[in-house]
């Protein structure tokens, strides 16, 4: 195309993937795009108080070719620490363009109009191939990503028989405003990874009361172990908590959770057990500081938590941990069967052998809500 | 005055004026013997010229056309008499005719559709000891003929005030191509206007403007749907299209060499000369484009920056059956 070299260009013969995790993160219509050696790292933010990223691993495409640019001025602000004079392009586009532009080909999904409607996920059906997305059937498409030099427009090619779709995508230079809302890695006192769609469900759960707040309550050794409630809304508030049962051999499978769902508060039957871990859970840790106490109970904005709610549906796992500010995280791990075709190299994790599923990760952090504003309940006015 | 038919392809009947629906309220109709003529043409948008042989909709055995002219001109309701159709499309048989209820001119639809009853009495009711007493003798489901009445009230048009009307003359077309699946093509012209519109209205506030697709092709099998806004540029190009060759009877070989179309056709493909475009509406096309439901074979003739013409050519019935859309390019 040009004399330099491509900065970028990447094939993938499935743009569902792509949709699909991109698609979680499609709460905001621009998103704050990266190039990496390892992939492509999009994020969205709203009002500094959420922000989403979805990593595209390059295991997901066919071929990844990255040629960081050369510059004078020195951007390597970054963790992963590319500092010898070359950089990685940052730029923004619009996501809600882009989305619309993946949904093009490939995607059986006529009625799926809005993009950016998070909430009203229905199906928490892990989007693997199934008789209408079989690797078969789209083996003659291919999405190619290219972003041939500093500034240029970021192009998506879709190839499908007979029609090649082209989409150019002005990029702006990111205003510098995209920093990352900081999870203090060294002071997490809370770390619980379970199947996401316990989550998903429990949100949903607690969706339909409308509340304005999302109350979340952690404690090891002391009742409920773990629990979500919603407070603030125009009805009643209501709680889900995670049981914890007898026998917690059987997790996971299908006596998993008995979410107990109580209105106000009242009291419950339950299982007891000494060792304080819900049954639906893989991981329960809780180490609150002893300033603390032994619980932890933080205040998020409800609105913002359930636009997370796509990637609650889609992901197989989620890890959900907060810091000692009460900054909450919540890592969503997305399994995609590449049916052995899709990857490059080492990404792939092996498992068993026969199919190995290419593991990705889309991540939400969410600002607390500090106390004097939780306690004045009636506002929304915090972004 | 007299207009009596049954109906024979219903289906056809039906998408055909479900299409002709969506692009204006009222409709032309003009019956002829042997010739149906339906024409739609809106203050703005496309205009339709729709031609069908009476067998294409009508047998032709009852068809029954009494007038000083020879020929009646209806303006017709086109969505209440999609609506009256819905319920003839699975009907046994269909009459259509023109009648007349006090002062107002109506086109009746007798429909005689036939259902299964579940139960062993003709209302389907499975009250037992009334099913015992009154149908000692049936049993087991039956067959219920209902009779639907439809009626769309007209206007009679008289010839004088059609006389005016007459089909949009153009040039000949630059390049002229058979569209693809307009399925496909819709729901990507629907997708494009769609993302046009959204980045539109996220930057300024000039959503009132509708967005204009650029639609082009050459003489060498290619279309291009595109469209662009500030923050996007996007386009889709189908390739190994057929550049359908003119009937050779009706136009002599001079006149065939210095066709448009065939100083087009000298370009190379890869030479941007030899693109015709025009600029459309996003939404009127999108209407256009549902006369897919009757997959047809659609042949498109560019004039470039002026006019696109869609041949329709309805399947099944040879190229007696035609609806001709015309649709004006915006400019720049």
């Amino acid at each position: 195309m040009a004399d330099a070299p491509l900065i970028f260009s990447a094939v993938s013969s499935n743009a569902h993937h792509l949709y699909t995790l991109l698609q979680c993160i499609g709460f905001a219509p621009k998103a704050t795009v990266q190039i990496t050696p390892d992939g492509i790292r999009f994020s969205v933010e709203e009002g500094r108080v959420i922000q989403g990223l979805a990593f595209l691993d390059k295991a997901l495409f066919t071929s990844y070719t990255f040629n960081p640019p050369t510059a004078p001025n020195n951007r390597s602000h970054e963790e992963d620490g590319y500092s010898d004079s070359t950089y990685l392009p940052c730029f923004v586009v619009s996501l809600s363009a882009l989305l619309e532009t993946l949904k093009i080909f490939g995607i059986n999904d006529p009625s799926a109009a809005g993009v950016n409607k998070a909430a009203s996920v229905q199906s928490s059906v892990p989007p693997s191939s199934n008789a209408f997305t079989t690797p078969a059937l789209l083996g003659d498409r291919s999405c190619t990503l290219r972003y041939p030099q500093d500034g240029s427009p970021l192009s998506i090619t879709l190839m499908e028989t007979g029609v090649k779709t082209t989409c150019e995508l002005t990029t702006y230079e990111s205003d510098g405003g995209d920093i990352d809302i900081p999870l203090q890695r060294d002071a997490i006192i809370m770390k619980v990874i379970m199947r996401s769609s316990w989550l998903h469900n429990a949100v949903m759960e607690l969706g339909a009361t409308n509340p304005n707040i999302l109350k979340l309550s952690a404690c090891a050794d002391k009742e409920p172990f773990f629990a979500l409630s919603g407070t603030g809304g125009p009805f009643s508030e209501s709680s889900v908590e995670f049981s914890i049962e007898q026998q917690s051999q059987d997790k996971g499978e299908s006596s998993q959770s008995r979410k107990v769902l109580t209105e106000d508060g009242t009291s419950r039957t339950r299982a007891k057990r000494a060792k304080g871990t819900p049954t639906v859970t893989e991981t329960f840790l809780v180490t609150p500081p002893p300033s603390m106490g032994s619980r932890v109970i933080q205040n998020y904005r409800f609105s913002l938590v359930q636009k997370a709610a796509r990637a609650m549906a889609v992901a197989n796992k989620v890890s959900i941990r907060g810091d000692k500010q009460g900054v909450l995280s919540l890592q969503f791990m997305i399994e995609f069967d590449t049916n052995g075709s899709g990857g490059v190299n080492s990404n792939v994790r092996p498992s068993g052998g026969i199919s190995r599923p290419t593991v990705t990760f889309v991540d939400f952090r969410f600002v607390p809500l500090l106390d004097d504003e939780a306690a004045d309940e009636g506002t929304v006015d915090l972004y | 005055m007299r207009f009596r038919t049954q109906l024979c392809n219903v289906t056809t009947f039906s998408k055909l004026i479900g299409s002709l629906s969506s692009l204006g309220k009222v409709c032309w109709m003009r019956l002829e013997d042997g010739i149906i003529r339906f024409t739609i043409i809106p203050d703005q948008g496309t205009q339709v010229w729709a031609q069908l042989p009476v067998d294409a909709i009508f047998e032709e055995s009852t068809y029954i056309l009494e007038a000083n002219s020879g020929v009646i001109n209806l303006e017709v309701p086109v969505g209440a008499l999609h609506r009256a159709l819905r319920s003839a499309v699975a009907a046994t048989s269909t009459q259509l005719r023109l009648t007349k209820k006090g002062n107002v001119p109506l086109l009746a639809l007798t429909i005689h559709a036939s259902s299964w009853t579940t139960g062993s009495n003709a209302l389907g009711i499975a009250d037992a000891d009334q099913a015992a007493t009154d149908h000692a003798t049936v049993s087991g489901p039956r067959e219920r003929e209902t009779v639907i009445a439809q009626e769309v009230p007209v206007k009679v048009l008289h010839e004088l005030s059609v006389e005016g009307l007459h089909e949009p003359r153009c040039r000949d077309p630059d390049v002229h191509i058979i569209l693809p699946s307009l399925f496909q093509l819709k729901s990507i012209s629907e997708r494009f206007t769609k993302l046009a519109t959204d980045s539109k209205g996220a930057g300024t506030a000039l959503s009132s403007v509708a967005p204009k697709l650029e639609l082009s092709a050459n003489m060498h099998g290619s279309l291009k749907l595109a469209i662009a806004t500030d923050s996007l540029r996007i386009s889709s190009v189908w390739t190994d299209l057929v550049n359908p060759a003119l009937d050779p009877a009706q136009l002599s070989q001079t006149e065939l060499e210095q066709l448009p179309s065939e100083r087009m056709r000298a370009f190379r493909d890869d030479d941007e000369a030899g693109w015709a475009k025009v600029r459309i509406d996003g939404k009127d096309w999108g209407r256009v484009l549902s006369v897919g439901r009757l997959s047809p074979k659609v042949v498109a003739c560019f004039i470039h920056e002026t006019a696109l013409v869609l041949y329709v050519y309805l399947p099944g019935n040879g190229d007696d059956s035609c609806l001709t859309y015309y649709i004006n390019s915006y400019a720049a």
